[in-house]
């Protein structure tokens, strides 16, 4: 892609609050002429170098169009979505499932059916409204230096096991993503906290061994990467594996008592000023052609089943026997923003660390 | 002529039709509704699982309210898989809890119903929210700790996809049930309505296949709502027959009547020529007009029959008075009364009214007034009279013609009504049609003509009218 102008604008880092900073990345149309430029907005949660090659394909195909690219964390992306209401993006793709389901629920998006969503599964999609175009495993990675000769821990327990046999190892460093500004981190969690039998346990030892929270992926892989932490629960394994292949060090566990599974998804608000472009580039985004891109170029792994090499489904299949449960991607997720619960978690979660630290 | 009407088999076929048309769309309306109910039913006990659970999940802790809703309550919601659902939790003051805070509070009008004791009293109700029809459910619960007690208020809403849904299926359902049915209804109808009417088909085809002048009776099986057509078929071929034959003797009886005649006259016309002797041709002149004169006669009173049959089948009946048309008679004939020196003596002063042929009751009483006259010796009187006959049931009207000639002797009182019959005895000048035309138009007015002996002598000719419905007297 030597050929490609691209204009890299670090923009606008929005000031109105430290949280909704969202970097702005645009890509003119590729046909020069300005005139007849059509224009696509989209919000999203995604890393942008994951998100390049989708965009890059797509304007092969359709250079008339300008993408303009927002990335926000997944919590601020759901309030400045409600903020700017009713000016809003073409598309809004975010990996907090709950969040886009209560934004679905809440009538701001718009039904969309075309060959490539009648395509995808329905536990794929809801309502014709929003649809899943990931499919992501939430894995543990920890830096095996902390193992000193211990086995590689497989699942919940065993990790829980040998923070408590070394728990001087692990006092600090064990990250999370912040479950109270990340969407991701919440959303994870919370679906650990109905799950497991191991939640209760999960939650009296990170609170015993002072959790970190970071404020996002990259942060917290990279503190794992520099040995800040050893453990990093909850990660997403694309961005997990890219990690441990430049660091040897690093191991992606799949929990064998079960892995949850995200998937990203995207829709298309009633107010979207350019619905036609956000049509093209969802269809395209759902495509065979799309999917195998994700799959091949950048480190998200598709949602289609068909799609073939290291990051699909079925290949994450046949690599693991751990029990894959994806959240359920319906009007379920509803619990997951209810206020009551959130204040209940949360407080159970920062007694748990106010608790050890007490001690 | 009267235009055709419709056939029997397309307004079977359309009656049926209409029939089963209503009743389809009636049982596709009640599908319909039982499809709705049956919808709202399931879906409303789901809402309302959903409800309950999240009223287990809050309770009061030190004074606070506490909310840990079940994954399961928003799980049954999920059941409709494309449904919106939204909820809210409200306290006391109607302050949120948790939930929607914009989401519509139950109106007065709400459904209230409490399936038991133990289900606290639920209101349902529609409401548009969000851009949508939703159904909502609202319960309030009790938080008791220790001494303190305070309310919630949880309400769910849920679209109306599934619902709509369900009841579509339900009552699509039906409606492949009604169009099966309707199908086989219209099939059985057609093979039914023409089984039904082949009998009349075959009537059609054995009259089709008869001889113009074949008036035997139809001998044809058929059923017996349609044994009434071929028995008034078969009795009007009988009067056809009758009529035919009747025409038959008549006009053979009216040639002979004629021919006769017409032969004398030319008998005496050429006797009259070739005599010399003015006395006898004065006189066989004479013969000859009295023989015209007859003549004449006989053809008006057989123009006058067919005048009379014309009317009967042409005419319909009027309210008249009889008793002004017997007194016309009566003045009109008694000049003519007086020059063969009979009296006419009008006796009644009953008024009558009947429905009846004016002109052929007025041939009929000259008829029998003319007959009386006739009849009567010179200076005898003919009584003409009306009375009401109130012993016999139903009354009667009787018109009575009495005279004092030599009577009718009872042998021969049923043969005067033939045509052309003259007693052998009868010197007077005459045909023979007066009394049998007479007793047509009597017929004609359901009255009965009879013929009684008069004291000390003649003849006393009796019509007999039914009472009718419209008397004055």
């Amino acid at each position: 892609m030597k050929h490609l102008i691209f204009v890299l604008t670090f923009a606008w880092l929005l000031v109105t609050h430290g949280a909704r900073a969202a970097e702005h990345y645009h890509y003119p149309a590729r046909n020069g002429a300005a005139m007849t430029a059509r224009t696509l907005i989209i919000h999203g949660a995604a890393d942008h170098p994951a998100m390049v090659p989708l965009f890059e394909a797509f304007q092969k195909r359709h250079p008339e169009i300008e993408i303009r690219y927002a990335e926000f964390s997944t919590r601020a992306l759901y309030r400045h979505f409600l903020d700017s209401y009713p000016q809003s993006a073409d598309l809004i793709m975010s990996p907090a499932m709950d969040l886009q389901i209560k934004l679905v629920n809440d009538g701001y998006a718009l039904s969309y059916v075309s060959d490539q969503t009648e395509a995808l599964p329905d536990w794929a999609k809801w309502r014709n409204e929003v649809f899943g175009f990931t499919y992501e495993p939430i894995t543990i990675a920890l830096n095996t230096q902390v193992l000193q000769g211990e086995p590689l821990p497989q699942s919940r327990s065993q990790l829980l096991d040998l923070i408590r046999t070394f728990d001087q190892r692990f006092t600090g460093k064990i990250g999370m993503l912040d479950i109270e500004t990340v969407g991701m981190g919440y959303l994870t969690w919370t679906h650990d906290s109905q799950q497991s039998r191991t939640y209760g346990r999960l939650l009296e030892v990170f609170g015993s061994q002072q959790a970190r929270l970071y404020p996002n992926s990259t942060s917290l892989l990279q503190a794992l990467d520099s040995g800040e932490v050893m453990v990093a629960y909850n990660v997403l394994g694309s961005y997990a594996s890219a990690w441990a292949l430049r660091n040897p060090d690093l191991a992606v566990i799949l929990p064998t008592d079960y892995t949850s599974v995200i998937m990203r998804s995207a829709f298309i608000p009633k107010e979207a000023p350019h619905k036609k472009e956000a049509q093209l580039f969802l269809d395209f985004l759902l495509s065979t052609r799309g999917q195998q891109i994700l799959a091949n170029e950048s480190s998200l792994n598709p949602v289609d089943e068909r799609v073939t090499g290291p990051h699909s489904i079925s290949h994450l299949r046949r690599s693991t026997q751990s029990p894959l449960r994806p959240i359920p991607f319906g009007l379920e997720l509803l619990l997951q923003t209810d206020d009551a619960k959130r204040q209940l978690l949360l407080h159970e979660w920062f007694e748990s660390i106010e608790s050890s630290l007490a001690d | 002529m009267t235009s055709p009407l419709i056939s029997i088999r397309r307004q079977l076929l359309y009656l049926s039709l209409l029939l089963l048309l209503g009743s389809g769309l009636a049982a596709y309306w009640g599908a319909k509704a039982y499809g709705e109910r049956a919808a709202r039913i399931s879906f409303d006990q789901l809402m309302l699982g959903s409800v309950l659970q999240m009223a287990e999940s809050i309770s009061l802790a030190d004074g606070d309210i506490v909310i840990d809703l079940p994954r399961s309550a928003f799980e049954i919601l999920a059941m409709a898989r494309n449904d919106r659902a939204f909820y809210g939790i409200f306290g006391p003051d109607h302050q949120r809890l948790t939930g929607y805070d914009d989401i519509p509070q139950p109106p007065l009008d709400a459904v209230r119903t409490s399936a038991n004791p133990d289900t606290p009293v639920q209101y349902y109700y529609y409401a548009t929210y969000r851009g949508e029809r939703v159904r909502f459910l609202a319960i309030h619960k009790q938080l008791i700790e220790d001494d303190r007690a305070t309310e919630v208020t949880i309400i769910v809403g849920q679209t109306l996809a599934a619902r709509q849904a369900l009841a579509d299926e339900i009552s699509l359902l039906v409606l492949q049930y009604v169009i099966a049915f309707f199908c086989v209804a219209l099939l059985l109808l057609v093979f039914g309505i023409r089984k039904i009417l082949k009998p009349l088909h075959t009537l059609e085809l054995a009259i089709a296949a008869r001889s113009p002048v074949d008036v035997q009776p139809l001998a044809v099986a058929v059923p017996k709502e349609i044994k009434p057509l071929v028995d008034t078929i078969n009795h009007y071929m009988a009067q056809l027959d009758s009529t035919l034959s009747r025409l038959d003797k008549f006009t053979a009886e009216a040639a002979h009547q004629m021919r006769t005649p017409l032969a004398g006259l030319k008998l005496q016309a050429e006797n009259a020529l070739e005599e010399t002797e003015p006395g006898i041709r004065q006189q066989q002149l004479q013969q000859i007009l009295e023989s015209a004169n007859l003549l004449a006669n006989t053809v008006n009173q057989l123009l006058n029959q067919a005048t009379l049959a014309h009317r009967f089948q042409s005419e319909t009946p009027q309210w008249l008075s009889l008793d002004r048309l017997v007194q016309e008679s009566c003045r009109e004939l008694v000049v003519w009364a007086l020059n063969q020196e009979v009296e006419i003596a009008y006796l009644s002063e009953l008024q009558v009214r009947l429905k009846g042929d004016d002109f052929a009751l007025k041939q009929m009483l000259r008829n029998l007034i003319e007959n009386a006259v006739k009849y009567s010796p010179p200076g005898g009187t003919v009584e003409v009279d009306i009375h009401l006959d109130e012993q016999a049931f139903p009354a009667r009207v009787v018109l009575q013609i009495r005279d004092q000639g030599t009577g009718i002797p009872d042998e021969e009182k049923e043969q005067v009504f033939e045509r052309f019959y003259r007693a052998q005895d009868n010197l007077h000048p005459g045909v023979g049609i007066g009394l049998a035309m007479a007793r047509e138009v009597a017929e004609h007015h359901h009255a009965h003509l009879r013929l009684k002996d008069n004291e000390p002598q003649g003849l006393i000719v009796e019509v007999v009218f039914p009472y009718p419905r419209e008397t004055t007297i």
